[in-house]
């Protein structure tokens, strides 16, 4: 038999097994509550992209950076589709490495252990190499109070654990906010009344009262970062799937960040959010922009990434691709968070994808990768570097064996 | 938005629905496996175009944009992901699955063979082999170079070929067990 043979035989056969599907069992109704329910998910996967995770230890002696301060020329590989609203500002940075970096898992050199918290199943792992099986899965987690704080979005809670991992309490709603500095946190839970609001407290349980936000407007609260002392950047989803942008100080009516469809990322060290500004589901693709929370205005935008998280000091920004709902994304992008310079961009092969992607230390990202039949954590940098940071794991694409707790 | 303007859009809207829904569920079929799955994914396609519609400037293109969109919905690991919580906390009502033809032999080897292709794999091949699109097309589709999707067409034919036609017998014991 031959390959021309073969093509027919099987062209021949997806025919057949498709003949006897078809009518019309889908309405028009059921097309409006999905467009619905599209953006409210949009808004949820995109908080699990930039799920904010936070490090048992926390990086240590943070590089305060003033990003209007320079002094060495600016990287040699300009993202050419980034639109400024200032005149750029040179920043410094590591040498800057040419085109796209293969984020290749295989021939990656073993760097040492992950220096962050992350998941395995039920047990959490330290940057220490300490472990602790907490008796259940949770999909993001902090070290809060002598124990921790996580979520599940199957159950749309987040928990209070002892360190064993014991329930404490749980609350209505998902999502954790951290301070650069890792001493606050916020999470979402609900008022006597009923609707959702967010709490503020420090991470060590000390502080004596939690504070709610008040005057929310209606709908699910989820917290996306502090851009401030005690000033929390969170997106509110109303019934209707509409997302918008608020910051809170905890005291007065939070303020909206308009241009803003959904917020990824923000920094309290610069004052900033990452979010998505449009997004075109017919051309796959959006366009996404960092604003300054004080003035209320974009510092500049691109169509070329996601933005998500920022560097704990601030100086950089993560990206991935542009249109997440994609075949996996294929796109890891470290730029300088003041004007958009794309310092590194890692991508994986073909058929391979993208999962996970956090800040580790102020000049360290974690990438969990799959890539021909195994999982990766790959250690990436603004210098283009590269290395594994945990031994790969063999198993299928939608077996993630890892998730990374949670991050400023 | 005007009232008018929304039901005019609607209106055009649900008419190409209407007409193009049967065809869509053929290839989601095909992704996908099973007829559920397959409502689901054109459904998801579906209001994800009616969020662009006003975007359509050239109507000819709808059908590839929907195919593009519904091609990397179904490759989508965080849809994956999604779909996993809605099943965990709403019922998934009973359906009839789709009556599987009674077939024998090398046919049900084939399309057993289909069903274990990877994601990707698979898709370039409905898009290649059902839809008969050209490589560029489904390389443009998929975001994957030309080379991968011949790379992964032929890996596809040899692997049917040592697997399919050498033991046909394994498949139709498999069909006949269920």
């Amino acid at each position: 038999m031959n390959g021309s043979n073969e093509k027919d035989m099987l062209a021949r056969e997806l025919r057949d097994r498709a003949e006897h599907v078809g009518g019309h069992p889908i309405t028009f109704d059921g097309v409006k509550h999905g467009a619905r329910r599209i953006q409210r998910r949009r808004r949820i996967v995109s908080g699990a992209v930039a799920v904010a995770v936070i490090a048992v230890a926390v990086p240590v002696g943070l590089q305060v950076t003033d990003l209007t301060r320079s002094t060495t020329p600016g990287p040699a590989n300009p993202s050419p589709s980034v639109t400024r609203t200032d005149e750029p500002t040179p920043s410094p940075t590591p040498a800057a490495p040419e085109g796209p970096i293969p984020a290749t898992g295989a021939t990656a050199p073993r760097g040492e252990d992950a220096g962050i918290t992350y998941l395995a199943g039920p047990v959490v792992h330290r940057p220490s190499g300490s472990s602790t099986d907490l008796g259940g899965v949770y999909d993001a987690i902090a070290p809060y109070d002598n124990g921790w704080i996580g979520y599940r979005w199957a159950t749309g809670l987040t928990y209070k654990l002892a360190a064993d991992g014991k329930v404490e309490w749980s609350n209505e709603g998902v999502g954790l906010a951290i301070s650069s500095d890792g001493t606050d946190l916020s999470y979402p839970t609900r008022t006597k009344d009923g609707s959702f609001a967010l709490a503020l407290d420090s991470t060590d349980g000390s502080r004596q009262m939690t504070r709610l936000t008040t005057a929310l407007p209606a709908g699910t609260v989820q917290p996306v970062g502090f851009t401030a002392d005690e000033r929390v950047a969170y997106t509110i989803e109303t019934d209707t799937g509409e997302s918008t942008v608020y910051v809170t100080d905890f005291s007065g009516p939070p303020a909206r960040l308009d241009g803003l469809i959904t917020a990824h990322g923000a920094n309290d060290v610069t004052g900033v959010v990452a979010g998505t500004t449009s997004v075109d589901d017919l051309e796959q693709s959006s366009c996404s922009a960092v604003m300054e929370v004080a003035n209320q205005r974009s510092l500049w935008e691109t169509c070329d990434y996601t933005l998500t998280q920022f560097s704990p000091d601030g100086r950089y920004v993560l990206g991935t691709d542009a249109y997440g709902d994609g075949i996996g994304g294929r796109t890891a992008a470290i730029l300088d968070a003041s004007d958009g310079t794309v310092l590194a961009e890692y991508t994986t092969e073909d058929l391979g994808f993208t999962h996970q992607l956090v800040w580790e230390t102020d000049t360290t990202a974690l990438l969990s990768t799959h890539q021909d039949g195994t999982w990766y954590m790959l250690r990436l940098a603004p210098d283009g570097t590269i290395e594994q940071a945990l031994d790969p794991v063999r198993a299928d694409p939608e077996s993630a064996p890892w998730k990374f707790g949670a991050r400023p | 938005m005007e009232r008018r303007v929304v039901a005019d859009r609607d209106s055009e809207f649900e008419a190409y629905m209407q007409a193009r829904q049967p065809s869509l569920l053929r290839t989601a079929y095909l992704l996908t496996g099973d007829q559920h799955s397959a409502e689901d994914l054109v459904q998801t396609a579906l209001a994800k175009l009616y969020l662009s519609w006003d975007k359509v400037q050239r109507r000819e293109l709808i059908d590839g944009y929907v195919r593009r969109i519904m091609v990397n919905e179904h490759n989508s690991l965080w849809r994956r992901a999604w779909k996993k919580r809605e099943v965990a906390t709403d019922r998934v009502p009973d359906r009839a699955a789709a009556a599987d033809r009674v077939d024998h032999g090398e046919s049900a080897a084939l399309w057993e063979f289909v069903q274990t292709l990877p994601r990707k794999q698979r898709a370039v091949i409905v898009l290649r082999y059902y839809e008969d699109l050209s490589e560029a097309e489904v390389a443009d589709i998929l975001g994957i170079s030309v080379g991968t999707v011949k790379s992964q067409a032929s890996r596809a034919l040899a692997s049917m070929r040592s697997r399919v036609h050498t033991q046909p017998t394994l498949a139709q014991d498999r069909e006949e067990e269920r």
